[in-house]
């Protein structure tokens, strides 16, 4: 049995159908691409609340196999919102090699 | 030099602009784009997915780069009908239940039909936060936009809404009917409250249903991601035993391809199992050269 508990309610994995349906069979690309750790990039005009969902939703969907204590380990780092200002973040989260999403 | 254009300008009280485009110049930078300002296509709302590729070098040398559209692969609509099938449930059951995301957008075909036509048949009630993904409002052909709950939504939040109708442009003139001018707008408004607490009481939590469909999706990608791993894990010690140290790539042929359920003449899908192989600190290259296909096609490799 699963339990969920008020603050998973808002969890942003149950926009997940309606993302599906907006992206359609291209979410799939989005999925490969994050799974291999590749860099993705969401450009977008403000607001930029959907485009800051669609980064968590393909984290989420993405998150590998588990390690032995049943903890991912290895996630795509989600960035948030960047700018010029953080091309050195951006240097450095590729250099980590895991991968990152990031929304400008 | 980078074109930058100045987008936000909101009204004449206000005026901000950003260089955040000039990343768009920079597809050194990334691997995939997901522009959520242009469609894929004149006839899909939906967003485009680009990809950088070689274009040429420069006198210097150094490698240029090209954005280009990326579209899905035949392999994806196997794993895309399980989720579909997982959606569609959701949407039957949707007239009996609630959901977390609300208010929706529902859209009414003529002749009655609440759904547009359309072969994926996923444009069907999505909240507002996520409408925002639709670049423009939607335009199929005999279809409109209506909104169930509006009126309600207008009637609690009249304050909020003169509030967002000043912070937000007016959409672009449109060829479309009222109607959906009009959804855009409360797209529009809706976005601007999901954010602010202080606008109004908190969205219902989601219910069981959709608390299934969301855990079955997840479910799926999850069993998926499992498979392609177990068989990259039945694939590279395989190789590895044949005297090939990790830095050797190991070599991977189109036949090997489709037993990860992936394409063998897919581009996307050589370059995706050779993403999975580098996080597991391995070289790996799929034959994609004439002959191997050749050989493929003909049955002996």
């Amino acid at each position: 049995m699963v339990l969920i508990n008020n603050t998973q309610m808002d969890h942003p994995a149950f926009h997940l159908p309606h993302v599906l349906r907006i992206l359609g069979i291209s979410s799939l690309t989005i999925f490969k691409h994050a799974l291999g750790r590749r860099r993705v990039l969401i450009y977008t005009q403000p607001p930029v609340e959907p485009a800051c969902l669609l980064a968590q939703l393909a984290a989420v969907i993405s998150s590998g196999e588990e390690g032995d204590s049943g903890v991912v380990t290895n996630r795509i780092s989600v960035l948030g919102v960047v700018g010029l200002i953080d091309l050195q973040r951006i240097e450095r989260e590729t250099e980590s090699g895991r991968g990152w999403i990031a929304c400008s | 030099m980078f074109v930058v254009p100045i987008f936000g300008v909101r009204s004449s009280d206000s005026l901000s602009g950003t260089t955040d485009a000039i990343f768009l110049e920079k597809p050194q930078l990334y691997d995939l784009v997901i522009d959520l300002t242009v469609p894929s296509s004149p006839r899909s709302n939906r967003p485009s997915l680009l990809v950088p590729r070689p274009y040429g070098t420069t006198n210097t040398g150094k490698p240029i780069n090209r954005l280009q559209y990326v579209r899905f692969t035949w392999s994806d609509v196997k794993l895309w009908a399980e989720l579909e099938r997982l959606i569609r449930e959701d949407e039957d059951d949707k007239h009996h239940h609630h959901h977390h995301c609300r208010p929706r957008l529902a859209v009414a075909a003529s002749g009655g039909v609440a759904r547009w036509i359309d072969p994926w048949r996923i444009y069907e009630d999505v909240c507002m936060v996520c409408a925002g993904m639709w670049t423009g409002t939607p335009s199929p052909k005999n279809a409109s936009l209506k909104l169930p709950e509006e009126e309600q939504m207008n009637g609690r939040r009249s304050g909020s809404a003169s509030i967002n109708s000043r912070k937000t442009p007016s959409p672009a003139p449109s060829t479309l009917g009222s109607s959906s001018n009009r959804a855009f707008n409360t797209t529009q408004m809706t976005r601007r409250l999901s954010v602010d607490p202080r606008l109004g009481p908190e969205l219902p939590p989601p219910s069981s249903k959709a608390i299934v469909t969301t855990l079955s999706l997840l479910s799926t990608f999850h069993n998926h991601t499992a498979f392609l791993l177990d068989r990259l894990n039945a694939v590279l010690p395989t190789n590895s035993s044949a005297g090939s140290s990790d830095q050797d790539p190991i070599f991977l042929t189109p036949k090997e391809v489709t037993t990860f359920d992936l394409g063998p003449m897919s581009d996307v899908d050589a370059r995706f199992i050779e993403w999975l192989a580098e996080c597991k600190g391995k070289k790996l290259k799929v034959r994609r050269g004439w002959r191997d296909m050749f050989m493929y096609l003909l049955g002996f490799t």
